[in-house]
Formats: C-alpha cells, structure tokens, sequence
C-alpha cells in the first residue's frame, strides 16, 4: 500500500516539473493605460444605464435626466476615442518595435539613436510614435 | 477641504462617537462584566468582590454534587483550594456534570459573604480527551 | 491504509511550496512553462489532499481504532453516516477539511483561467499557494489526522488498537452539526480567491476594476455560505445546546461573524467603485480584512486564548497562526501603501443624500460593528495584558452596541435603493419615501396600540415594514414600468425583469430575506418561559397554554438509553400538540445528552428541556420556554439562499427588434 503511494506521489511529482523542460515561451502584458480606459467605459456605461433605471421608477425629474445623461453620453465619447487611438498607437509600437529589432541586427555597429522615430507629448512628456493623435499616457492630444 | 467632504467628516464623528458613547455605557452596567478567576485567587478577594460578577474555573470535585430540585450544591478545585458553589440558575444544568466526571467548570456569579460562591451559569467541558480507558492490549 | 493517507498528506507539503515558488517565478520571469507547473501543481495538491481524505474516510468508516482520530470520534456501533461526517468533528480532520477545500479552490481558480489573466494568474496562484502551504504544514506535522494511537505502557509509549472508540460527542448527532463545518469553512476559504487576486493587482500593478470582476461571483458565493454557515450554526445551538437560544455572542460565534460583516460591507461598497472609481483603497482593504479574519476565525477556535463551548481544546496551533496573521497583515499593508498612489479615486462624493453617501454610511457602520465585536470578543485578552484582571464582556454589551447599528443598517436597506446616484432632488425624496414613511409610523402606532410597548421592539418592526415596503414597490414598479412595454402578464414581467439584472433583484431579495430574520431577531424581546418539576398526571402553565405531563418512558438503542416526557399542550381544552423532551445517555462515549422537543409555527416556537430529576427519581424538571417569530430566522435565511443563488445567474440578454 505504501509503496502505491510512492509511486503515485512520484508520478505526480513528474507531471508537474515536466512543463519546466519544455521549449519555452514568455507572454506579453497588455498595456495598463488601456486598462484604466476600458474600466471608465464600463463605468460610464453602467452609470447611464442606471440613469435610465433610475428615471423610469420615478426618481429622477426629466429635465434632471436629460441633463446627466448627456454629460455621460460625451465622457463615454470620449472614452471611447482615447481608446480607439490608444489601440492603434499600441499596435504601431509592437510593428516600429519589430523593424527595429531587424534594423540592431543589420546595424550593430551604429550608436545612438535617431530622435526623429518619435514625439513627446506636452502634457506629460512621454515618448509617443509620430503618427500620434492622442498621447499613450495620459491621453492629451499631441500638437 | 470642500463643505461636502466637511459634512462627511462631521457625520462620521457623530456615529462613531454614539458607538464609543454605547460601548463605554455597556461596560457600567452590572451584569455586563465579569472577572476571571481561578479558584485560589478567589479566596485571596477582600469584600469588594461580592459586588462584581465573576467567573471562576475549577475542576469539579468529585462525588460533591448535590442536587435539591432545581438547585445544585458543588464543590471546585485547584490545586488545594476549594470553592463551595451554590447553583440557582435556571439554566438547564450541562449534562457533562455528573459525579462520575472528569469536568472542567466555568461559573459565573457572585461571591456571597458566607464565602459561598452563588452561580448564576455554569459551563461544563469534558476534561479527558480519552486517556488510557481501554483495557485491550497492544498489537 | 493509513501510512498510505500519511504519505499522500505529506506530499501536499513539498507540491504547495513547488506550486508557490514556481508561480511567484512565472510572474516575475512571465515564462509560460512555469505558469503551467503552478497550475500542475496545483492540480497535484488537489488530488493528493482528496486521497488523503478518502483514506481518512476509510479509516473511519472501517473504524480502524489504531488511529487516534478514529478512536477519539468514533465507535464501533456509531451509525455509518455519522462516522463518515466524523471527518470534521474533531480538531484535526476539520484542520484537513480547511486544507482540503483549499486545494479544491486553487484547483478550480487554476482551471477556470488556464486560458487567460496571464498577468495576474501567477501571483494569484503564489497567494493561494502560501496558503495551501501553511495549512500543509499544520496538517503534516503538527495536526496530523493520521498518527497512531499510543499507550503508556510503564515506561514507554506503546502502538496500540482501542477495543472500541470514544464515540462522536453527543452533541454533534445531529444533522445541522453535519453541514455546518463544510459550509461554514467554504465561506472562510471562499475568501482567499478575492484575497489573491487584489494581492497579485497590486503586485503587478494592474489596478483597473478587472480583479473586482473576476472575483464578483466568488465574493458573492463565499458571502452566501459563511451566512448560512452561521445561521446553521445557530440553529444547531438552537437545538442542541438546549438554552432556549440561538445566538450568545460566544468567541466562536463572534469568529465566524466578522468575516462575513466586512463580506457585506464589501459588496455594497464595491458597487461605487464600480459606477464612481471611489474606494479603490477601501474595497482592497475590505477583501484583505476578510481574508484575514477568516485566518483569524480559525485560529480562535483553536488557540485556546478565549474559553468557549464551543472551542476545540487548545491544540498548540496559536504561535502558528499568529505568526501567520501577522506576517499576512504585514504584506498586505506594506502593498497597499506601495499602491496608494495609483489607487487615487477617479470622481468624488457630491452629496449627502445620495446613493454613494448611503452605501458609505452603511460601510461605516458595518466597520464599526466589526470593531465592536472584535473588541468585545479579544476584551478578555485585552484587558488582561493592561490590568492583569481577565475580564469578559457578556451578551448585554453586545446586543447594546449590535442592536441600534443593525436597525440603522436596516433602514438603510430600505433607504439606500431608492437614492439616485450622485444627488437626489427633495422632490424625489418627497415621492419615495413619503407613503412607506406613513405607513411604517401608522403600522407602528396600530402595534403600540394593541400592546407591544417595547421601543426598540416597535421600531424594529416599524423599519422592517418600511423595508419591505420599499421593496415590493422596486418588484411592483418595475414590473409594471416593463408591462407596458412587453405586455406581459404582471408575474412573468416581474421575473423577466429579475432576470434581465439579477444582481439588482437578487440583492432585493436577499434584502427582503434580512428584514424577515430581524422579525425573527426582534421576537427575543417577548421570550418568557417557565420551569416545573412534575410526575405523571401533573400539569402547569405557560402564557394561554397548559401543559400536562402523561408519561414518562425509558427506552434503549444500540447507541444510547432514554428517558422522554410525553407532554400534552392544550389551549384551555383544545389540544394543540404532543412535546417529547428527552435525556439520553450515550454508552461509548459515557455521555449524557439533552433532546429538545420543539413544536414550531410561524408565530412561535414551544421549547421544552428536560433539565433533570428530582431527588426521589419519580418526578422530572422541565423547563419550557416560548419564543415569538424563531421560525422567521430560518425563513429568512432560506429566502437569503434564493436569493444569493438568484443573483448569480448571469442577466438575461433579450434581442430588441429595432433598436441599435
């Protein structure tokens, strides 16, 4: 009885380390500042919709909800916007970031880098792509 | 700091302090606290003791269970001191008190002047897990 | 069979300490072949730890008396159902049981996101995994179920086999005993999934709402079983404990309360983190208080520090525990101050009367209750460490402190819903609350009127109407708010509307289920109850009824001998019921036990006790209490159920013709 238990204790012990020798591989986090964005949404979202609850059982004058829903309707807009540049500025990163890695295999011997890959934002400071409408960190418009 | 944030402030210093103000009214009250002791530090308590509840723990006595109806006369002890317990309570007495028993007490009550100890409650645990009761040999 | 168990429990040990540090490696090196063995070796614990306790229930049920545990819980004649649930009912099987719902919930947490949160999945799992290490080693090495039985013998300890075991206590042979461990330690270990996951948000710094999400129906279903779990417990101590009562604000008890008060300050207030981004902080602090009074509530109840009925004997666990508890406050703290400033709220509090300021006011008065009912359960411990006195705190300072807080927190139940978000206009006020308002202080005067003088019992049952009146009218209003644009009939417009935002609805109902358990509290304030020592032929009385005493038989099983009153309960000459208290007297563990018999309606429950025997042996001492409105406690948590499992179906999503 005992030595089934061994034996099966070992056998599990095998099963687990054994994904440790297989070729591997690493993942990649998503970006944060999209996080925050896409929490805002849902939040905005879910407040207009608890706007509309709230005025259909009454508690809400009409004026007054007019009023709110349509302040919601323009951040939720703008949410949405953020996101949508913050997406596209994501994706022209990871593709400048692959030409790159081909461009140090070509170019080793060159130092420095050229300044002219990239734009800062005036609000923050951060390094955005070029083609940036919207800065990545803090969502300012790039001039 | 704005005068919402002010109102918030002032509102929750007026619960918090309703519920210090109950919790300290709570601890006046007689029947609220009581005192722990052990058998032998009862027996060192001057008079000032008979007016808190206190709760003492001993090992009951055995064989010094009385029963009258619904009263109960015991005796608990630690080490070489004894206390006489006079139980009054309308408690259901705990049926882990019995003669034959191996208890732990708990009571709790109030020590009368005659050195008698009046319980109001009486908490009774088995003491022995099972020590060595059984008669068979081993492998 | 049991070496087999020993092995298979042992290699928990070494595969919880490979699970946590290959999850803490696959965070910080984001290798996916590490993520994998952490979940691996998560799975592994499961399995193990599941055949751990399947040899331990062999043990049992085989009653192989050469083990201690079986010979402490069981013996040979106990029915086979209460050997197998003996499982829990002593200190280091119910220790296996945590452990083991432990590694069912990392194996669960594992799967479900095998294929996602990357980012978060390892140090959640390296969270989960400490733990599973610690309770590992307390299982293994210090409160192994497994260790043989051991007999002075002269000098030396020999191995030994029990003719026959010490039988199950009493007072557990009895089926509310059976589930309430199991569900009860469900909710406390529920409460490390959302634990690890708001540690491994603010490890990685991933502190968007996706953590509150991901948790929301583990929060829920571990709330609903520590609630049920406790009322289990009450209900056992109802019936077993044979005071007349279900609640004496014991040490274990308060234990078990306090994880599920800050649960329930949690749910509310992650809701304004949901719709206002405020609270980031607080809420993470609420998850992480949770978690460790869980932590805590066991510890309690095996430390030994606080004397209670219903305390294992102290087990030596205490510096364990409290080496644990403290290194667990230490990190959480330093993590949360490391994040503060990313936990910055996004809007803030507009108004006083609004919804946010009503779930704020009804957190701090959940917090202070916590408080309160810590402080008052470690008091003894407290005020011997400052005045060398060991002082306890009895029921009177609790329900002194408990019961205006539960009324406030009542009335919110019934006020906060109808405030809008942000600010609610006077005119709003006006419309909500006017009619409810009357109708309460009108209820209220009809109650005084017909004799009920008790203030705080009045306003109990005054709030609980305004509450329960606030609530149909959510269910009324909005179903036919709905009707008119389905045309539905008006029951299927109101559970299509339940269905389309369960949360909404199934928290009304758990609402709804409160306020009828504090008509169930409140009926305490009319308990009477009588004592009287008869013998066949007698009789007596208690409010309009009388009792008389008919019989009194002995009897005997294989596991117990009997002795029961047979009592008649008439109102003057109408009878009404036949109550059967009984004393038994258990043979293998030589201990008595009292049977209540309880005759229970909707407005009353009739208790009797059988306290003892006269000193001639003819007569009995019975002790019959009356308690108003018990059975609505009960009643109310079984709508709780309904409505906690309600809430966690997913919303109904309908397809509308023409919109979008």
């Amino acid at each position: 009885m005992s030595a089934l238990a061994y034996l099966t204790g070992i056998a599990f012990l095998i099963w687990i380390i054994f994904p440790l020798f297989k070729k591997d591989s690493t993942w990649v986090s998503l970006y944060i500042e999209a996080d925050e964005l896409e929490d805002k949404k849902q939040r905005v979202y879910g407040n207009i919709a608890d706007l509309e609850f709230d005025f259909a059982m009454g508690r809400l004058s009409e004026k007054d909800f007019k009023h709110i829903r349509q302040s919601f309707l323009s951040e939720a807009g703008r949410v949405i916007e953020k996101l949508e540049s913050q997406k596209s500025n994501a994706f022209m990163e990871r593709i400048q970031n692959d030409i790159d890695n081909l461009g140090k295999k070509k170019k080793k011997a060159k130092k420095g880098k050229t300044s002219s890959s990239k734009a800062f934002c005036t609000e923050c400071g951060a390094e955005n792509l070029p083609e940036a409408k919207f800065c990545m960190k803090c969502g300012k418009e790039m001039s | 700091m704005n005068s919402n944030k002010l109102k918030f402030v002032i509102g929750t210093l007026v619960i918090v302090a309703a519920v210090i103000v109950l919790a300290v009214q709570g601890m006046k009250e007689d029947d609220t606290m009581s005192y722990s002791k052990s058998v032998s530090e009862v027996q060192m308590l001057d008079s000032r003791a008979q007016s808190l509840t206190l709760k003492v723990n001993g090992d009951l006595k055995k064989g010094s269970i009385v029963r009258n109806n619904l009263d109960l006369d015991f005796v608990i002890t630690e080490g070489n001191s004894e206390l006489s317990i006079h139980y009054i309570g309308k408690d259901p007495i705990p049926d882990t008190f019995n003669n034959d028993m191996d208890a732990e007490v708990i009571v709790s009550g109030r020590l009368q002047q005659d050195g008698i100890f009046n319980a109001e409650r009486i908490q009774a645990k088995c003491a022995s897990k099972y020590e060595a009761d059984y008669s068979s040999p081993a492998i | 069979m049991a070496d087999l168990g020993n092995i298979l429990l042992f290699f928990l040990f070494p595969v919880s300490v490979f699970t946590a540090l290959t999850a803490l490696a696959a965070g910080v090196t984001k290798r996916r072949g590490l993520l994998e063995a952490a979940r691996r070796g998560a799975y592994a614990a499961f399995a193990v730890t599941t055949l751990a306790v399947l040899a331990l229930e062999y043990l049992l049920v085989t009653s192989d008396f050469s083990i201690e545990y079986v010979a402490s819980n069981t013996n040979f004649t106990l029915p086979l159902f209460y050997k197998i649930v003996a499982l829990w009912a002593g200190h280091n099987g119910s220790l296996l049981l945590w452990t083991w719902i432990v590694t069912i919930f990392i194996a669960i947490v594992a799967y479900q996101h095998r294929h996602k949160n990357n980012d978060l999945m390892p140090y959640v799992l390296f969270v989960m995994a400490t733990t599973m290490v610690f309770f590992s080693i307390l299982s293994v090495f210090i409160s192994n179920p497994f260790q043989t039985l051991y007999q002075e013998y002269g000098n030396t300890l020999q191995e030994f086999i029990a003719r026959d075991g010490h039988g199950l206590n009493p007072l557990l042979q009895h089926p509310a005993m059976v589930i309430h461990p199991p569900v009860l330690f469900i909710g406390y270990v529920g409460s490390v999934v959302p634990f690890a996951f708001a540690i491994a948000a603010l490890i990685t710094g991933k502190l968007g709402a996706d953590w509150i999400h991901t948790t929301r129906r583990w929060a829920l279903t571990t709330w609903g079983f520590l609630a049920v779990g406790i009322v289990l417990g009450g209900k056992w101590a109802y019936v077993e404990l044979g005071w007349g009562g279900y609640w004496a604000w014991d040490p274990v008890e308060n234990a078990s309360l306090l994880p599920w008060l800050t649960s329930t300050a949690y749910l509310h207030s992650v809701m304004i983190q949901e719709r206002k981004g405020m609270l980031k902080i607080w809420n993470m602090a609420l998850v992480i208080a949770t978690y460790l009074l869980s932590i805590f509530g066991t510890f309690l109840t095996r430390s030994g520090i606080v004397s209670s009925v219903h305390a294992f004997a102290n087990s030596g666990l205490g510096p364990a525990f409290a080496i644990f508890l403290s290194m667990g406050i230490i990190f959480s703290v330093t993590l949360l101050l490391y994040r503060r400033k990313d936990l910055k709220p996004d809007e803030e509090m507009e108004s006083l009367v609004s919804r946010e300021s009503g779930f704020l006011f009804n957190n701090l008065l959940f917090i202070l209750a916590t408080i309160a009912v810590l402080w008052g359960t470690l008091f003894p411990v407290i005020s011997e460490l400052f005045t060398g006195d060991q002082i306890t705190v009895g029921p009177p300072w609790f329900n002194n402190i408990m019961i205006p807080i539960g009324l406030a927190l009542l009335l919110l139940t019934g006020v906060g819903p109808l405030l809008a978000w942000r600010h609610t206009s006077v005119e709003t006020l006006k419309r909500s609350f006017g009619w409810p308002i009357l109708g309460s202080v009108i209820f209220g005067a009809v109650l005084f009127a017909s004799g009920i003088k008790d203030g705080w019992a009045l306003g109990s049952f005054a709030i609980a109407f305004f509450v329960m009146w606030t609530i149909v009218v959510e269910f009324v209003k909005g179903a036919n708010i709905r009707r008119k644009n389905s045309g539905e009939n008006f029951f299927v417009a109101m559970y299509m509307l339940s269905r389309k935002n369960t949360r909404r609805y199934g928290g009304y109902l758990i609402h709804a289920a409160i306020v009828v358990m504090f008509v169930g509290f409140t009926g305490n304030v009319f308990n009477s109850e009588t004592r009287a020592e008869v013998g066949e032929g007698d009789s007596f009385e208690l409010g309009p009824y009388t009792f008389k005493a008919v019989e009194i038989v002995f009897s005997e099983t294989v596991n117990y001998s009997s002795e029961t009153l047979v009592l008649e309960m008439y109102r003057g000459e109408r009878f009404i019921e036949r109550i059967t208290p009984e004393k038994r007297y258990y043979f293998a563990s030589e201990q008595p036990s009292t049977e209540v018999d309880i005759y229970s309606t909707l407005r009353e429950d009739i208790y009797a006790v059988l306290s003892g025997m006269s000193n001639d042996g003819t007569k009995v001492i019975v002790q019959v209490y009356r308690n108003p409105f018990v059975s609505m406690v009960w009643i109310g948590a079984f709508i709780l159920t309904v409505g906690t499992l309600f809430a966690m179906l997913p919303n109904l999503r309908e397809s509308k013709r023409g919109e979008e």
